[in-house]
């Protein structure tokens, strides 16, 4: 449907102005003659307060051209709501407007909206609908904000915590690109939310057999050091960072490197060292603790020579 | 001026790789001393020798898409600045002129069609504009002045409540952030007068307020830190801040920490440099750094996030771990810095390298030929949103920032309005160059410092 399947005889459209007549006197855009001509028909259909198909197909019109466009986002939904337009070709219609525009990020806010108008309506959602969306939209950028917290706010709604296709699909993104920080956050958020009551020692120790292995494909990638810090810093689940020790001195043989050995120290994860000064510092050997801050700051992480110095200070002032 | 960076055994190793770097191994004694007079001259030019001195430790051989995308931003980043060491000094400077040629023309002429895709954005563009303009030490015209106050008040929704992106849109708290804005650096009290505050508080209370302490950005819209420090700085600058506005909104703040340390949208989403500035900042309106943040965040772990977004050779900001670096993130990340530094105790209370930050914005993020605006990254294009953002993060690492509790104006925000700040003076830390060197601003606010206050304390005079 277009703009010319309907009768717009009766509509007088607003005058969109170009510059200096509007009242906006300055960052004046110079809309094109189709754009002040639908934006015209479109604000006095607002303010008519019609809900309509023919305003439907404006509102299809300038969001494709403003995909930031809120207000005319607000304007259709409303309109969906009015004509109890069917829903679920509705989320088709986004599907498209999303696969044309990637950095489009009002759509997932509206598909939320849809969702809930067709829950109010209809009583059950499948989630299984939004996969292959998600699945497309993070295949062409695998870190996209707006898509991951769309999946865990769909998790969240229809309580997906436990479905194996959320772990599967984790792995998967974790398993092309053991980097993915926005695996990882999802990773935790499956496990570890606040809603999880049975967080067990078996999923703690399968959680940390996981890290340590991802650790060692490239242990100088952050995200599963932050996993893991994650885990062990938590106060809950009562873990004691000494009990990493073993684990670390395999990507810091640091002793090496503090006795003044003439072997050259392996040294391949500045993370490593990092957790290293931390567990010295909890066993009262900060002499330790502040050879490894000096050897970031100097020598393995000099990019970040003030907070490794900072850390040491503060150690030196306790 | 000479700065002492050929001292030590250290400086010999960095001048070999430079002269390596350059193909000058085989040169006499007597040439070395002169390249040395010639080259070593700044820390800046020290810091660059390091940046890139040390990219090549730990690194993992393991190829992902991950680590592709930062090698190729690495060479492309590294590609500038061995063309810059090759040149030596001067470094390359702040090109204040084409960048001020580049606003001017925007604030001055009707924008091409191509911008219609901001056409929901109007405030943000004003407020991007005059904003880098004032940090550029241009002032803005009486004109431009009224100009910009006419067009932010045209955009008020007098049915909804609040200003839209531009004319008959809906009321929305990121629009009408980017309107106040605007409107304090129109310094037109005139215009001020003319906003209807009443309105605007009942539309934050009515409409936009949760019941879990946070906001939403508009009617049927989306909720996340962003609405908070939107809605925060709109109901502090207005002076409609109260104790029902703001309560339970820190305890939501706090909720959107996350593992890793920085903050996120919502509640366990990933950590988020943009996110991050809107809780650190919205919580330093709420009360004094060094007393808000310990009882509201794990201190330690949103210190060692922000600290870790700083990358060795490009010396610029990511927004967020295993990201790529980007010019915006020197202002959402690098301006989280100076409330951490007057939280922490110490001597030094230095948490990033400002050096190495400022070589990634004079290098990487200005055009290789003579037009003005600033970018991301190279090979990206410039805009208004990286112009002013990237120009926010030079000035933050240009300045100290010091919380003066005499300036307390007894509100319930009165924290937001005790900074004071200086330009580093400090030759160990940073080199500030005349023509690198911008005005001030406000942490809170992204404002000129002393604007967002000027605006306040209208509105306290005229309420009391």
């Amino acid at each position: 449907m277009e703009m010319d399947d309907f009768s717009w005889d009766d509509i007088e459209p607003c005058e969109i102005s170009s510059a200096g007549t509007s009242g906006v006197e300055i960052c004046n855009i110079q809309y094109s003659d189709e754009y002040k001509l639908v934006m015209g028909y479109l604000i006095k259909l607002m303010s008519l307060k019609e809900y309509s198909e023919r305003a439907l197909i404006l509102t299809d019109q300038v969001i494709k051209l403003v995909p930031a466009h809120y207000t005319i986002w607000q304007y259709r939904f409303d309109i969906i709501k009015f004509l109890k337009k069917d829903i679920l070709k509705e989320l088709e219609w986004c599907e498209r407007v999303a696969l044309e525009n990637q950095k489009n990020y009002q759509i997932w806010h509206y598909r939320q909206l849809l969702i809930e108008l067709y829950i109010n309506n209809n009583g059950k959602f499948k989630p299984e609908f939004e996969y292959p969306l998600i699945d497309t939209m993070i295949g062409e950028d695998n870190k996209n904000y707006h898509v991951w917290a769309y999946r865990k706010w769909l998790v969240e709604k229809f309580n997906l915590y436990a479905d194996q296709r959320e772990i599967f699909f984790i792995n998967e993104m974790l398993t092309k690109d053991i980097r993915n920080n926005s695996a990882w956050n999802h990773r935790f958020f499956i496990f570890f939310n606040n809603n999880n009551k049975e967080i067990t020692k078996n999923l703690i120790k399968q959680e940390i057999e996981f890290t340590k292995n991802a650790i060692d494909l490239a242990p100088q990638n952050p995200s599963p050091w932050n996993y893991l810090l994650g885990i062990y810093e938590n106060e809950k689940f009562n873990l004691n960072l000494k009990d990493l020790e073993p684990f670390l001195l395999k990507y810091s043989n640091i002793e090496e490197e503090l006795n003044d050995g003439k072997i050259e120290p392996l040294i391949i994860s500045t993370f490593s060292l990092e957790i290293l000064a931390k567990i010295y510092q909890l066993n009262n050997l900060s002499e330790k603790s502040i050879k490894i801050y000096n050897l970031l700051a100097d020598k393995y992480d000099p990019i970040r020579k003030n907070y490794w110095h900072y850390k040491r200070d503060n150690l030196i002032s306790i | 001026m000479a700065y002492g960076a050929t001292s030590g055994a250290a400086s010999v190793a960095k001048l070999d790789f430079l002269l390596n770097l350059i193909g000058k191994t085989d040169i006499s004694m007597m040439e070395r001393d002169n390249f040395v007079q010639d080259n070593y001259k700044s820390i800046n030019f020290d810091t660059l020798i390091e940046m890139l001195d040390k990219e090549t430790v730990l690194k993992d051989s393991l190829v992902t898409k991950t680590s592709i995308d930062q090698d190729n931003t690495e060479n492309l980043v590294r590609e500038i600045y061995e063309k810059v060491l090759e040149k030596g000094e001067p470094l390359p400077t702040l090109k204040k002129k084409a960048h001020l040629k580049f606003l001017n023309y925007v604030i001055s002429s009707p924008l091409p069609e191509g911008y219609t895709v901001l056409d929901a954005s109007h405030p943000w563009l004003i407020y991007w504009c005059c904003n880098s303009i004032k940090m550029l030490d241009q002032d803005l015209t009486l004109e431009t002045k009224r100009a910009i106050s006419n067009t932010v008040l045209s955009f008020v929704n007098t049915e909804t409540g609040g200003i839209g992106g531009g004319l008959n849109q809906l009321g929305h708290i990121a629009a009408t952030y980017a309107s106040v804005c605007s409107l304090a650096l129109s310094e037109d009290e005139e215009s001020w007068l003319k906003i209807d505050r009443k309105s605007i508080y009942n539309w934050i209370m009515n409409h936009l307020k949760q019941p879990d302490g946070s906001f939403i950005m508009s009617i049927g819209g989306e909720k996340d830190t962003r609405a908070v420090y939107c809605t925060l700085c709109v109901a502090s600058l207005l002076n409609i801040i109260t104790p029902e506005l703001i309560e339970n909104t820190a305890n939501w703040l706090s909720s959107c920490q996350t593992f890793e340390g920085g903050f996120a949208g919502t509640p366990q989403d990933e950590a988020h440099g943009g996110y991050t500035f809107c809780a650190v900042a919205s919580f330093c309106i709420l009360g004094e750094p060094s007393m808000i943040l310990p009882k509201y965040c794990n201190l330690d772990s949103l210190i060692r996030w922000t600290c870790m977004r700083q990358y060795q050779l490009e010396g610029g900001l990511s927004g967020r771990t295993n990201k790529l670096v980007d010019g915006c993130y020197s202002h959402w990340v690098g301006s989280i810095v100076p409330f951490l530094e007057m939280t922490i105790k110490g001597v030094n209370k230095e948490l990033i390298s400002r050096a190495a930050l400022q070589n990634y914005i004079l290098n990487c993020c200005q055009l290789e030929n003579e037009s003005g605006g600033l970018r991301d990254k190279p090979g990206k294009s410039v805009d208004f949103y990286h112009t002013n953002y990237v120009l926010c993060g030079l000035s933050i690492l240009q300045h100290k920032y010091f919380f003066n509790s005499n300036l307390d104006k007894g509100t319930i925000d009165s924290a937001a309005y005790c900074y004071n700040c200086n330009t580093i003076n400090n030759l160990n830390i940073i080199e500030i160059k005349s023509e690198n060197q911008l005005n001030s601003i406000d942490p809170i606010f992204g404002l000129p410092l002393g604007i967002a206050n000027s605006m306040k304390d209208f509105f306290v005079n005229l309420d009391s």
